[in-house]
């Protein structure tokens, strides 16, 4: 018996003057115990359609056709006072950021009794009791404890639990998951996905998965549908739609996706262009001005989905069986090899401490140790990543790096100099940073063209002709149109945004560029394209790069070294390949393990050895070892004595009193589904 | 890069950004009543010829076709003496404003950049001054000082350094630590020039919005002092004098203290249109709400 | 909770001192010499204006002047007035209490009015009311109060005569006051009110109160309200030494005998010491309404609670 079938439901929206079709005839069909997977980039309807089965739309927004079924009930003609009945208790949603979808005034145990209260009669105290055991359900340790606590006092993977065990308290039958895991940090995603499947399996409930990972959609959804502009465009079982796309979107996007087996030295697939507007889509197949397939019956005639199991909406699909994927294999850099020899940057034991405010004056103050200790060092040439979860202290070595901060001990050496103190710490023309925010960086005030002029003037390069023509010049290398010069940074996407921020990095031709997550605002298809970029222009002007990410993937693309960061120190460095193949710290091989990869075979592979507990405070970090806490293979000799960061072979240095031997299983090749 | 502009060109697309942002015939009104205000004050010989003590005729005379606004008790004619009213008020909160604008903006500025001790004494100070309501500070002032016009002057302009302060050391502690001015130091710019080119921009348009409400806030709080016969004294013409003057007669002659009133009310409405309109078109960004601080009275 | 209700009242401290430091210099600031200043009107001698030096113990160093004011403080010993030559504190405890009451009421009504329009006006924007709130809020802003006052005299006691012009029997004599002085701040808070809940409306919690069920009415009440209520009881707090002030004018308007009009006779009348005293009541009175302001803020908002910054 289907849970959910949503027919042909259209939702629109009133923008201004114009209508844009947000939801355009989608379809979908949920049965108990099953996971289907909502996937496409921002702005393709798929956050709509769940508003849209909650009816939770917008004043501007209605659903002007298309039935939505749950449990045979169409709510699309339910009157307002029963739909609200039926949300939470038989239909209920998750959203993604728990930080601003819980009540800040209200304590977590009064926003669940509140949930209860309202579909069920129970008194207070049973109402507490039933949230007491919901709290439980989802793992939250001591719950009755925990009850009293507001939102801002429990950590991100915290508050996520407390939005399901929201969901839950009143056992409905459909579960609807908007990017639940997006604002999380990679191992504490894990930690939830198996939560919702666990749940979903001892509830019996259906659960619309809606996401843009890939990754999270192979490991946890029984089918999916690929939506784009509105439209669904593909549809099929998992393992199948993954292993043989037909919608050039699908393939274009799995393309896109740097994954931990791909080959460095192939280029990314991109996707040109940007979605049409919605408010008027184009005639025809609506993904034809981008798809490198599309013929003149595409941009007249739309294709409808066809029917089976796995369906798609495109007049040329992919072939269903084809030989490997063709892909565009960049000439081997011809880089000299690292010579050994002077590093460009060395780091000798920084430390970086942030006195707190804890309490009244004559309080003892706490201080943030948010760098204990680390020691690195970069060749010229060489891409030297950096990675690690939040609160791991990769960010600010970036800024001490480029002298925005001066480190508590330690030295940093740049081409044999130690930098000074203060001011004389920084090094325009020879490092510079490219911001994770580039909303943020970008002088509001300031037209594109004189932010890209002020480095040449600060460092008084050139004359007026000549710094115009090199900003120009820059432009170009960016791929960024001449009339950019005149314009505002708000008026630019995400991508340009990132792109301005290279290029302003790169006026000064600066030998290093830190670049603190580089792409991880951006789209799929967008962060390809900056990663693109930036490996062509660290080859054309022998750029060296610090990375700093906490997506292993993007990382493992740019990377030759890589140094894994936990709670301010490094537990891992050394070779990218190596780390990948065989990580020793059991850190780094549960952070391999819980990056979801789009790969329905691997995924479903994993020994799910999920590290497991929370992120400890970098006021009061634990003793001996700092990852002892979370760490499956934790002796006492670890809480004693803290392991210093030994070589083990080829280059690979570890932190770790008893280091993995066997290789990472996962990163064996997959059998091909046949 | 930018092609030359020619002047009707720069012109065009002056027009272009007010109707984009703010609305051109907003902007036109508005611009057109601040004129008219500005030759009141400063000309009212222009709008109202005449003495504006003097007495023309019959006293208590309702308004008719001769006296568009009547006469008051002495027999002066209240339209001229509105019309040569305005300026002790208008000087007061205009001039008044510039002076909270400046040393306001600096203690701010002060406050926020400052590092450590001297931080810590303004933001101190800050604390004190704003615990005394901006009234209290202008009739504390009248107290020192005296009265009369240069004393409102004084007292208007003291009054509301808290609140410029206030916004510019809020601002400033905001954008300090904002990446695009960590991004210039990285260019190699000194300290002085991140404030100069960045920081103060985009405290500008702040500055710009307060200090447009401000002088909403300034008429009232001038005219509360001239009400109170702290300021302009009779026969000289004063819309707070003459309203509190007019008082008395409000049964038999409700004209005498009318248009005084409605001609602090129509200025501060003015005020207040001209803060939002200003707002509007100086952001770039045309989205931000500009949080207008509470100081009124 | 005990932790952050100390650390308010250590941060209250310095505060405290500056206003009687504001308060104790005013005599000081008064351009030349502020004895001679203060017996302008009577042509004194030399000697005169000596004797009243020593009597001000002017002639002492600055701050040991001060020491003894701050010690006169504590004993509640504000000086005495030029006027009547009775202790300064005396005059004006007992003439606040009638200011405190109007303030009071007026502060009333302006959360009576206010805020139900603001709310209307925040839960739909755009519909009649909140049209009807905005004009309202515009005329309060715009209208100076006391010539509210002014004409609320003319309307209801004159042509009216439904409450008494001046005086202060009772309740009836405290409407019109009380309204005329509440208006402004009425349309303050209406403004506030609306654009905070337009704000809280905008928050992602709100999805989630209605994907849990519930109804508008509890959207409001139990979650919109209850963040938006922060910000303006701090507002509320901020204003209310304004209002204080503010009572000035419309107790001269109203012939009540209160601290505002109080002061407003002693500034013309050139009573120094109680002009010093006036200010440093209403000073240490507002911060001490802020500081139990804060105090409630802390205990609906807990996220302030655990910032206790110095």
């Amino acid at each position: 018996m289907t849970l959910l079938q949503v027919r042909d439901l259209r939702t629109q929206l009133r923008r201004g003057r114009e209508v844009v079709t947000a939801v355009d005839g989608i379809s979908i069909d949920i049965a108990p115990g099953e996971t289907v997977g909502l996937v496409g980039e921002s702005g393709c309807g798929k956050t709509m359609t769940g508003m849209s089965v909650m009816r939770l739309l917008p004043p501007h927004g209605r659903i002007s056709s298309g039935s939505v079924l749950l449990a045979g009930r169409d709510l699309t003609d339910l009157p307002e006072r029963e739909m609200r009945q039926t949300r939470g208790r038989d239909v209920a949603m998750v959203f993604q950021d728990p930080m601003t979808s819980l009540n800040p005034t209200m304590t977590i145990g009064k926003q669940i009794v509140e949930a209860v209260r309202l579909h069920r009669r129970a008194s207070a105290a049973q109402a507490r009791d039933r949230a007491i055991e919901v709290l439980g359900l989802v793992g939250m340790p001591q719950p009755d404890q925990r009850l009293d606590s507001y939102p801002h006092q429990l950590s991100g993977g915290m508050r996520q639990r407390v939005m399901i065990a929201l969901a839950l308290a009143c056992e409905p039958k459909l579960l609807i998951a908007d990017e639940p895991t997006t604002a999380l940090d990679v191992t504490i995603q894990a930690q939830i996905l198996e939560l919702l499947e666990e749940l979903r399996d001892r509830l019996s409930m259906g659960v619309l998965l809606i996401t843009h990972d890939l990754g999270v959609i192979a490991g946890r959804a029984d089918r999916v549908l690929v939506m784009y502009a509105g439209r669904i465009v593909e549809s099929g079982p998992t393992k199948e739609l993954f292993a043989q796309p037909r919608h050039p979107y699908t393939e274009a996007l799995l393309g896109a996706i740097p994954r931990l087996d791909q080959d460095k030295d192939e280029e990314l697939r991109s996707i040109p262009g940007l979605p049409p507007d919605l408010a008027h889509p184009p005639a025809g197949c609506r993904f034809a001005p981008r798809c490198a397939f599309a013929t003149d019956r595409c941009r007249t005639d739309d294709p409808a989905l066809t029917g089976g199991a796995h369906g798609y909406a495109c007049f040329h699909p992919r072939p269903a069986k084809r030989a490997a994927v063709e892909t565009v294999t960049r000439s081997k850099d011809a880089r000299a090899a690292a010579e050994p020899g002077q590093p460009l940057l060395e780091l000798v034991d920084v430390h970086k401490e942030y006195p707190v405010s804890g309490g009244l004056l004559w309080r003892r103050a706490r201080s943030l140790k948010a760098v204990s200790g680390i020691s690195l060092s970069v060749t010229e040439g060489e891409t030297f990543a950096l990675v690690g979860e939040s609160g791991c202290g990769k960010s600010t070595t970036g800024r001490l790096i480029v002298g925005l901060d001066e480190p508590t001990e330690g030295t940093i050496s740049f081409d044999g100099e130690t930098l000074g103190a203060r001011r004389m710490r920084m090094r325009p023309k020879d490092m510079q940073l490219v911001f994770q925010d580039p909303s943020a960086s970008l002088d509001p005030r300031m037209k594109v063209g004189a932010s890209l002029l002020e480095p040449l003037v600060l460092q008084h390069e050139g004359g007026r002709r000549d710094r115009i023509s090199r900003v120009e010049e820059m432009l170009d290398q960016v791929g960024l149109p001449r009339g950019a010069l005149d314009r505002h940074p708000h008026e630019f996407s995400g991508g340009q945004r990132q792109r301005i921020g290279l290029a302003r990095a790169l006026m000064l031709r600066p030998r290093l560029i830190v670049a603190d997550e580089p792409v991880s605002a951006l789209d799929v298809s967008v962060q390809s394209q900056v990663l693109n970029l930036m490996k062509s222009l660290q080859r054309s002007m022998g750029l060296t790069y610090v990375v700093i990410s906490h997506d292993l993937s993007v990382v493992k693309y740019l990377a030759d070294r890589i140094g894994v960061m936990y709670l301010g120190k490094i537990v891992e460095m050394g070779p990218a390949a190596r780390i990948y193949q065989q990580p020793a710290h059991p850190y780094t091989a549960g952070l391999l393990e819980a990056i979801p990869e789009p790969d329905p075979d691997k995924e479903r592979a994993k020994a799910k050895k999920l590290i497991g507990g929370e992120l400890p405070s970098a006021m009061d970090p634990p003793s001996g070892c700092r990852f002892r806490t979370r760490c499956a293979h934790a002796q006492d000799l670890c809480a004693a004595e803290e392991p210093p960061l030994r070589p083990i072979a080829g280059g690979q240095l570890t932190a770790c009193h008893f280091p993995l031997r066997e290789p990472y299983t996962a990163q064996a090749k997959a059998v091909p589904a046949a | 890069m930018t092609a030359l502009s020619t002047p009707s060109r720069g012109f065009r697309k002056s027009a272009a950004i007010l109707s984009a942002r703010g609305g051109l015939v907003s902007g036109v009104v508005l611009s057109v009543l601040v004129l008219l205000l500005v030759v009141v004050a400063v000309f009212p010989g222009v709008l109202a010829p005449g003495d504006p003590t003097a007495s023309v005729g019959g006293a208590f005379a309702a308004p008719d076709g001769s006296h568009w606004f009547g006469t008051d008790d002495l027999g002066r004619d209240v339209l001229t003496r509105v019309v040569w009213g305005a300026h002790p008020i208008l000087l007061a909160s205009v001039a008044g404003i510039l002076i909270s604008t400046v040393i306001g903006v600096s203690l701010g500025l002060l406050g926020g950049l400052a590092r450590g001790f001297v931080s810590g004494l303004v933001m101190r100070a800050l604390d004190v001054m704003l615990a005394l309501p901006a009234l209290l500070i202008a009739l504390m002032v009248v107290a020192i000082v005296g009265t009369g016009v240069t004393s409102v002057v004084i007292a208007v302009g003291v009054a509301y350094i808290p609140a410029f302060a206030r916004v510019v050391y809020g601002s400033v502690q905001r954008l300090r630590t904002a990446d695009f001015v960590a991004a210039a130091r990285l260019f190699g710019a000194s300290r002085p020039r991140t404030v100069l080119r960045h920081l103060l921009p985009n405290l500008a348009t702040e500055i710009a919005v307060v200090a447009s409400s401000a002088i909403g806030w300034a008429v009232l709080t001038a005219a509360t002092l001239s009400f109170l016969g702290f300021g302009v004294a009779l026969p000289a013409p004063d819309w707070g004098v003459d309203l509190s003057s007019g008082g008395q007669y409000l049964e038999t002659a409700w004209w005498i203290s009318t248009f005084p009133g409605l001609a602090i009310s129509a200025t501060i409405l003015l005020s207040n249109y001209l803060g939002d309109y200003v707002g509007s078109i100086l952001d770039p960004r045309r989205t931000v709400r500009v949080r207008r601080p509470w100081l009124p009275s | 909770m005990m932790r952050f209700a100390m650390g308010r009242l250590l941060i209250a401290i310095p505060v405290l001192l500056g206003v009687s430091i504001v308060a104790f210099l005013i005599i000081h600031l008064i351009p030349g010499n502020p004895a001679q200043a203060m017996l302008f009107g009577s042509n004194p001698t030399p000697t005169q204006i000596h004797d009243l030096e020593v009597r001000l113990g002017l002639d002492q160093p600055l701050y040991q002047q001060y020491g003894k004011y701050l010690v006169g403080l504590v004993h509640g010993d504000l000086g005495t007035s030029f006027v009547t030559g009775r202790g300064v504190f005396s005059e004006i405890v007992s003439r606040a209490p009638s200011t405190f009451v109007l303030s009071g009421s007026a502060m009333l009504i302006a959360i009576v009015v206010g805020v139900p329009l603001g709310i209307v006006g925040g839960v739909r924007p755009g519909s009649f009311w909140d049209r009807a709130g905005r004009v309202i809020s515009v005329s309060g802003v715009a209208i100076p109060y006391f010539w509210l006052a002014l004409l609320f005299v003319l309307i209801f006691a004159v042509r009216l005569r439904l409450v008494p012009a001046v005086g202060t029997q009772g309740f009836s004599s405290l409407i019109l006051p009380a309204v005329a002085l509440g208006w402004g701040y009425a349309a303050i808070l209406t403004r506030l009110v609306r654009s905070r809940l337009i704000e809280e409306y905008q928050d992602e919690y709100i999805k989630t109160a209605r994907a849990k069920g519930c109804g508008e009415t509890r959207v409001l009440l139990n979650h919109a309200l209850r963040n938006a209520v922060i910000p303006t009881i701090t507002m509320l707090g901020l204003q209310i030494g304004n209002i204080l002030t503010g009572a000035a004018a419309i107790e001269v308007i109203f012939g009540r005998p209160g601290l505002g009009s109080f002061l407003v006779q002693s500034i013309a009348a050139k009573n120094i010491p109680v002009v010093q005293g006036a200010v440093l009541f209403i000073g240490v009175a507002y911060v001490l309404i802020n500081l139990v302001v804060d105090m409630l803020v802390g205990v609906i908002d807990p996220r302030t609670r655990k910032q206790v910054t110095v």
